[in-house]
C-alpha cells in the first residue's frame, strides 16, 4: 500500500516535469533554432504567399504564447500534433518508431548486462589475473571505439566478407512480408504469429546491430561492477565474514554481490535510458527505422512537433526508468527507505 | 554415397527452382532519405518525393523516348509525346492545344481516365494556386476556364500568348491526372483542395505505372505495378529501402543485397567502376552548382569584388579533387545541354594577380573579412568550401566557413538573406533557357543571389513568351554576355548523374529533363 502510494506520487511528479520540458523545448525550437518547417515541405518555387498560407494553416503565424496554449490544450487530449515531415500524427510516429528502438535496445542491453556484469565481478574477484586484463581491454575498447566504425567493421566482416549475417536492411528482409502486428516487436510478433521465416529473418538481422550497441553499453557496466565489487570485498562486514570462516563462495555471492550491484543498477538505468533515445549512428548504418533517426531528421528539418513529441517521450522514459531503479534498490537493500 | 550426393543435389536444385518461381520480380533500391509531401501540385522539393510522384502518376504530356548513341533509350528533354493524351495537336495560330485522351484508360481503382478527370485536375490546380498553377499560367494558359472539355476524350487548352513553354511546363508530376471520385470526398471546407489527404496518399487515384503498396515512414516505400496501367512495366515491385549511411549503401550494393544504390559519394564511385558486378552509368546533367554572392549586400554589391572572387576560385581542383571528375565546368548561367548555351563569354580561371588587381580597384587592396555559408549535411560542399577558403586567403579575403543545418540554410536562402553561399543544385525541368533564367536571375523565390539588371530583366520578360526563335537566341546571347561580365555567381560545375546498379540490372532510361528514374523500364537480366 505504501509502495503503491509512493509510485503514484512519483508518477504525479512527472506532470510538472513534463510541463517544464514542453516550455523549454517550445522556446528552444521556435526561438533559438532557426529554420522553418514549411520550407521543407514545399518546392523551392513556391511563392511567399503560398508559404504564408501554409504557415497560417499550421498555426505558425500566431504569437508564440497562443501557439503554446493551443499545443498544451491538444496535448492534454493526448494529441501531439502532426509531424511536418511524415505528415502523420506525432503519437502515431512514436508508436511506430518506438518498438524498433525498444526491440534493438533491449536485446543490446540484455546482452550487455549478461556479459558486462559477470565480467566485472569476475575481474574484481580474480583481480590482476588474465580475466581482469581481458575485462579491462574489452571495456576500454568498448568506450573508446567509435560505434559507427565498429558497426562498419561488423558489416564488412560478417556480412560482406564471410556472409555469416544477413544484409543489414533494417528489421526484416524486405522481400519477406512482416508478421501481423501485435506488439510491434518483430521477433515477438513473428513468434506469436508462428511465422518461422519472419522469426528467423528478424532474429538474424538483429545480431549485428545488437552487438554494435551492446559493446559500447557493456563497458561502463563492467567497470561499475568491478569497482563496486572491489569496494564491497574490502568493506568491514566482508572482513568479519571472512574472520568467521564463512566459505568464500557464499561471501562473494550472498553478501558482497548485493551491495556491489547497487551502483550497477543505477548505471543500467542511465545507459538504457540513453539508448532508448535511439542511436542515430547505428540506426543509420543498419537502416534501422528507429527513434534516433526520427529525432535527428526532425531537428535537421525543424520539424517542431516531432521534436517536442520526442523530447516528451524521452523524459517520460527516464522518469519511469529511474522509478524502477529506486524500486530495485529497495529490493536489493531493504534498509533503503522510500 | 554417390546416391546421397545425387539426391541431395536434386533436392537442392528443386529447392532453388521453387525459390525462383516464388520470387516476384522485385527490385530493391537503396535510397538515402524518406519522401515527404506527396501532393503533386505542392510537393516537397526533394528528389525521392518527386521521383515517386513521377512513377505513380501519369500526365497528359511526357518526354519522347529515343534511341541514344549506344542504342539505349533516353528521354529527350526537348521532344514531347502524349502519355495520358494519345495525341497533342497545337493549333496553327498557337492560341490553343488540343489533347485527345487515350481511350480506355483507367485509374488504379478502375475508374475511367477521361476528359472529366482532366478537367477536375486542372480546376484543382488553378483553384489551389500552387506552383503548378503558376507554371501553367506562365505558359499563358490563363486559369481554369482556359481548359475546356470538348467531349469525353478531348480537352482544349486556350493560350493567350503563343509561346514555346507550355508542353515543357506540363511534362512533370505537378500535372498528375487525379481521380475525382477518390479526391473529391477529401475536399472539405478547411481543406478545399484535399492537400492533407494527397500529401500522404495516392490510393485509387494512381494514373501511372505504379501504385504505392505501402509507405513505412523512415523504413521503406513499396511500389507495386498498377494493374490498370496501359503501358508495359518490366517489374512487379520496386522497394525503395531507406539506408541513410552511404558506406552501408555501398556495401549492400557490392554484396548484391540491393540492386541499385543512390547517392554514392564520388570518391567511392571510381573504385566501383572496376568491379565487374557493378555497372556505373554516367550522364552530364543540366543542374547548375554555383556560389551565390548577394548582389545587394556590400562588399558583394561591387561588381569588381565579384569578379575578383571569380578569378580566385580553384576551378580545376574542385572538379578533379572534390567531385572527382563527375561533372563539367559550368560556363554560363544557361547550362550546357540547354538551347542557346555558349561558353564563349566564360573568361574566369584561377589568376591571383588579376584577382588582387580587381580587388584593389574595388577599393579593397587589403582584402576583407566575410562569411561563407554552406549546408552541414553535404560532404562535398564542405570539401569545396575549404579549398575556396584557402584560395580566397591568397587574395586577402578572410572567409569564415559557416555551416548551417539544412532547414536553417534553406530558410535563409528562401528569404535571400545569404551573403556569400554555396547554392543548392538547381535543375530546370523545362529545358528552355528563358524559363531557366527567369527563375534563377529574376524570380522572387529563386534569384537567391538577388541579381538585378533592368536590361537583362526586360529581355527575360520580352522573350520568355515568344515564338520568334532568332530574336530569342540573340537575347539569350546578350544576357549570357552581361551576366558573365557582372558575375553574380561564381560558376562552379554541372554535376553528373551517376546511376550505380548491379550489372544484371538493365533498361535504365536517362531523362535529362528532370533526372528522375522511371522504374517501369528497369529489369534484371535473369528474369524472363
Amino acid at each position: 500500500m505504501k509502495l503503491a502510494l509512493y509510485i503514484l506520487k512519483r508518477l504525479l511528479l512527472l506532470l510538472p516535469l513534463l510541463f517544464g520540458v514542453t516550455l523549454i523545448v517550445f522556446v528552444l525550437t521556435r526561438v533559438v533554432i532557426s529554420g522553418n518547417p514549411i520550407d521543407q515541405i514545399v518546392p523551392p518555387m513556391a511563392t511567399a504567399e503560398m508559404r504564408q498560407q501554409l504557415a497560417e494553416r499550421y498555426g505558425l503565424t500566431d504569437p508564440i504564447l497562443v501557439q503554446y496554449g493551443k499545443y498544451m490544450r491538444n496535448l492534454l487530449r493526448g494529441d501531439m500534433g502532426v509531424s511536418f515531415q511524415s505528415g502523420l500524427p506525432v503519437t502515431e510516429d512514436l508508436r511506430k518508431f518506438f518498438p524498433a528502438t525498444f526491440e534493438l535496445t533491449t536485446y543490446a542491453m540484455l546482452l550487455a548486462i549478461l556479459v558486462g556484469v559477470p565480467l566485472g565481478i569476475l575481474s574484481a574477484v580474480k583481480r590482476d589475473t588474465w580475466i581482469d586484463h581481458l575485462s579491462r581491454f574489452l571495456s576500454v575498447s568498448g568506450v573508446s571505439m567509435p560505434v559507427f566504425w565498429f558497426s562498419l567493421l561488423l558489416i564488412y566482416f560478417f556480412f560482406f566478407l564471410w556472409q555469416l549475417a544477413p544484409a543489414p536492411l533494417g528489421r526484416i528482409n524486405p522481400r519477406l512480408s512482416a508478421p501481423e502486428t501485435f506488439t510491434g516487436l518483430l521477433t515477438l510478433d513473428s513468434l506469436l504469429a508462428g511465422n518461422w521465416k519472419a522469426l528467423r529473418s528478424s532474429v538474424t538481422i538483429l545480431i549485428l546491430p545488437t552487438l554494435a550497441l551492446a559493446y559500447g553499453a557493456m563497458a561502463p557496466l563492467a567497470r561499475m561492477a568491478r569497482s563496486g565489487m572491489l569496494e564491497a570485498l574490502e568493506s568491514q562486514y566482508i572482513v568479519a565474514a571472512r574472520a568467521l570462516g564463512l566459505p568464500w563462495r557464499s561471501i562473494v555471492f550472498r553478501y558482497a554481490l548485493k551491495n556491489a550491484l547497487l551502483p550497477v543498477v543505477t548505471m543500467i538505468a542511465v545507459v538504457y535510458g540513453f539508448l532508448l533515445g535511439g542511436s542515430v549512428l547505428v540506426e543509420n548504418i543498419f537502416a534501422w527505422p528507429g527513434l534516433g533517426r526520427y529525432a535527428y531528421n526532425a531537428i535537421a528539418g525543424s520539424d517542431y512537433t516531432a521534436i517536442q513529441g520526442f523530447v516528451l517521450y524521452t523524459t517520460t522514459m527516464y522518469v519511469i526508468l529511474f522509478l524502477l531503479t529506486d524500486l530495485v534498490y529497495r529490493f536489493l537493500n531493504p534498509r533503503i527507505e522510500i | 554415397m554417390k546416391r546421397l550426393v545425387t539426391s541431395m543435389t536434386f533436392v537442392l536444385v528443386a529447392f532453388l527452382a521453387g525459390l525462383a518461381l516464388a520470387q516476384e520480380r522485385t527490385l530493391i533500391i537503396a535510397i538515402a532519405s524518406d519522401m515527404q509531401n506527396l501532393d503533386p501540385t505542392l510537393s516537397s522539393g526533394d528528389i525521392i518525393t518527386q521521383e515517386v510522384l513521377t512513377n505513380v502518376y501519369g500526365y497528359l504530356v511526357d518526354f519522347a523516348k529515343e534511341e541514344g548513341d549506344d542504342g539505349q533509350l533516353i528521354g529527350n528533354a526537348d521532344v514531347f509525346m502524349g502519355d495520358i493524351a494519345e495525341s497533342i495537336e497545337p493549333a496553327e495560330d498557337g492560341l490553343s492545344v488540343t489533347f485527345r485522351i487515350r481511350p480506355g484508360l483507367k485509374f488504379s481503382n478502375g475508374d475511367p481516365i477521361d476528359a472529366n478527370a482532366v478537367k477536375f485536375t486542372y480546376d484543382r490546380i488553378f483553384g489551389q494556386g500552387g506552383v503548378t498553377a503558376f507554371l501553367t499560367g506562365m505558359a499563358a494558359v490563363d486559369g481554369a476556364d482556359a481548359v475546356r472539355v470538348l467531349d469525353d476524350h478531348t480537352v482544349v487548352f486556350d493560350i493567350s500568348t503563343p509561346n514555346t513553354l507550355l508542353l515543357g511546363n506540363m511534362a512533370q508530376f505537378g500535372h498528375s491526372i487525379l481521380n475525382p471520385n477518390v479526391v473529391k470526398p477529401h475536399m472539405t471546407e478547411e481543406d478545399p483542395w484535399a492537400h492533407e489527404w494527397l500529401q500522404n496518399n495516392t490510393g485509387g487515384t494512381e494514373s501511372g505505372p505504379y501504385v504505392i503498396e505501402s509507405w513505412d515512414r523512415g523504413n521503406e516505400i513499396v511500389l507495386a505495378r498498377n494493374p490498370n496501367y496501359y503501358g508495359e512495366v518490366a517489374n512487379d515491385k520496386v522497394i525503395l529501402k531507406i539506408i541513410p549511411d552511404p558506406s552501408s549503401r555501398l556495401a549492400q550494393l557490392r554484396a548484391g543485397a540491393v540492386d541499385i544504390a543512390y547517392d554514392i559519394p564520388p570518391k567511392d564511385i571510381a573504385g566501383l567502376e572496376r568491379d565487374p558486378n557493378i555497372n556505373v552509368q554516367r550522364f552530364t546533367t543540366r543542374a547548375v552548382v554555383y556560389l551565390g554572392m548577394n548582389n545587394t549586400v556590400p562588399p558583394f554589391d561591387n561588381v569588381k569584388v565579384r569578379q575578383a572572387i571569380s578569378y580566385a576560385i580553384p576551378y580545376d581542383i574542385i572538379l578533379d579533387n572534390v567531385i572527382k571528375g563527375f561533372g563539367i565546368q559550368l560556363t554560363s548561367p544557361i547550362p550546357q545541354g540547354t538551347p542557346y548555351h555558349t561558353d564563349e563569354f566564360f573568361v574566369y580561371e584561377q589568376d591571383f594577380e588579376k584577382a588582387r588587381a580587381l580587388l584593389a580597384e574595388a577599393g579593397f587592396p587589403d582584402g576583407f573579412e566575410t562569411t561563407f555559408t554552406i549546408r552541414n549535411d553535404r560532404a562535398e560542399d564542405k570539401e569545396a568550401a575549404v579549398w575556396i577558403q584557402s584560395a580566397l586567403r591568397e587574395i586577402g579575403i578572410d572567409a569564415t566557413i559557416e555551416e548551417m543545418p539544412g532547414a536553417a540554410f534553406t530558410e535563409k536562402m528562401q528569404r535571400r538573406e545569404h551573403g556569400f553561399f554555396f547554392a543548392n543544385q538547381w535543375i530546370s525541368i523545362n529545358n528552355d533557357p528563358f524559363y531557366h533564367m527567369f527563375w534563377l536571375l529574376k524570380a522572387d523565390c529563386c534569384d537567391y543571389a538577388r541579381y538585378q539588371n533592368d536590361r537583362v530583366w526586360s529581355l527575360i520578360d520580352d522573350f520568355t513568351l515568344s515564338t520568334d526563335l532568332e530574336a530569342r537566341e540573340a537575347a539569350a546571347m546578350e544576357i549570357q554576355e552581361t551576366v558573365l561580365e557582372e558575375a553574380p555567381w561564381v560558376f562552379l560545375f554541372q554535376p553528373e548523374k551517376v546511376m550505380v546498379t548491379r550489372s544484371d540490372v538493365e533498361g535504365y532510361v536517362w531523362h535529362s529533363a528532370d533526372r528522375y528514374t522511371r522504374f517501369h523500364f528497369l529489369k534484371r537480366t535473369d528474369w524472363n
